[in-house]
């Protein structure tokens, strides 16, 4: 147990493949997230509609 | 400078003579289109489609971007059931040719990782239709979800050849959660489709079994004709082909389809209990031959296309506007 946990995980050099990959996997992360973001954006706007404008202060 | 390089495409990041501990093999290999191809595209394209038609025929108005929501909420819950479903069946799609070129046989996705990918989309799904859609149909999406994965996945795939008679209402509910995404609640419309594919599944599927019986022997699944033969299974297909093509006329006689439907509907029905009959006539024992598996196959195509084309039709009358048979009397 202790050996396993002493154990260093060594540093892995990617072929340029997989680092090419793993750029494409993170934009992808990065793009589907910014979209999320987008859409509570707008279906706020959708779902408080001319409400806004009358809204009590 | 490591001694380490990570150049093979199926087994991860490498050392000579192994992979790297703490390094989920095929975790760093997997591109953007193996997660894509976890998400079961040709699956997930049906449930959007039978999800817009049961958003469709709801007697209410929806804003076009909350239509659109519920469909990319339904799309990546199915998605990512489809994924948790490839993590847990990993090891049948392995041994099967039909699932053998999947992202986690092949090395590509680990199954963890494939885990997680379905997990959070799972969540995410259902987070997002409670928030901007609504209760009813993401309780809905989550009922699925779990259905799909935890009774039809986990448990009844591997134990009983009612497997997909019962996993099949995963499949059937997305044109209920397409309506009350529409009007919060459920009504008998939407149900009578749910029913027509939980009808229509089993005969689709047991068509598809009885050309891949060995595989699905090998794999150790018990689907119907793995466990009660061909010929019983050709009998159970003829069986709910007759209770399918009266149930597929069911929208007309509720009134919440119109001619073009009836006329498709009965066309449809006759074409796929003729295609079952077919299939019913090939008692061929367990002796699969060329005959036996065109007539099979012919039912699996013809099956796809009936339930495309029933809801396509649904679809045209309420684009074309043609009204259904409850407004001419």
């Amino acid at each position: 147990m202790a050996e396993d946990r002493d154990m260093e995980v060594p540093p892995v050099t990617l072929s340029p493949e997989q680092q090419a990959r793993l750029r494409r996997r993170n934009i992808a992360v990065a793009v589907a997230l910014l979209a999320m973001v987008g859409l509570f954006f707008a279906m706020t706007l959708v779902r408080l509609g001319g409400n806004v404008a009358t809204r009590a202060y | 400078m490591s001694d380490i390089t990570a150049t093979s495409p199926s087994a991860g990041p490498q050392r000579a003579g192994g992979s790297v501990p703490g390094y989920l093999p095929g975790y760093l290999d997997a591109d953007i289109a193996d997660y894509l191809a976890l998400l079961k595209p040709r699956v997930m394209s049906l449930v959007v489609f039978t999800a817009a038609v049961g958003m469709l025929i709801a007697p209410a108005p929806v804003h076009p971007l909350t239509a659109f929501t519920a469909l990319l909420c339904i799309a990546i819950g199915a998605g990512a059931s489809g994924a948790l479903n490839m993590w847990w069946d990993a090891d049948i799609d392995a041994v099967m040719d039909r699932t053998a070129g999947r992202p986690i046989p092949r090395g590509v996705v680990s199954a963890s990782s494939a885990a997680a990918f379905g997990g959070v989309l799972s969540a995410a799904s259902v987070f997002v239709m409670a928030a901007l859609v609504g209760y009813v149909p993401a309780a809905l999406l989550a009922f699925t979800i779990i259905f799909y994965v935890v009774v039809y996945t986990m448990w009844l795939k591997r134990v009983t050849a009612q497997n997909i008679v019962i996993g099949g209402l995963a499949g059937a509910l997305p044109p209920a959660i397409g309506w009350a995404s529409v009007t919060g609640g459920l009504a008998l419309e939407p149900l009578v489709l749910v029913a027509i594919i939980f009808v229509w599944t089993p005969p689709h599927f047991w068509a598809l079994a009885l050309v891949r019986n060995a595989d699905y022997a090998r794999a150790g699944i018990p689907m119907l004709p793995v466990v009660a033969g061909p010929d019983a299974t050709r009998t159970h297909i003829l069986l709910y082909a007759l209770l399918l093509a009266p149930l597929g006329t069911a929208p007309v006689l509720l009134g919440f389809a119109g001619p073009v439907y009836a006329v498709a509907a009965v066309g449809l029905g006759v074409g796929f209990v003729a295609c079952a009959v077919a299939v019913y006539r090939q008692r061929a024992g367990a002796t699969a031959n060329k005959a036996t598996n065109k007539a099979a196959m012919r039912l699996f195509g013809f099956s796809i296309l009936y339930l495309f084309a029933l809801f396509a039709c649904l679809l045209i009358e309420r684009v074309a506007g043609i009204a259904p048979f409850a407004v001419w009397f």
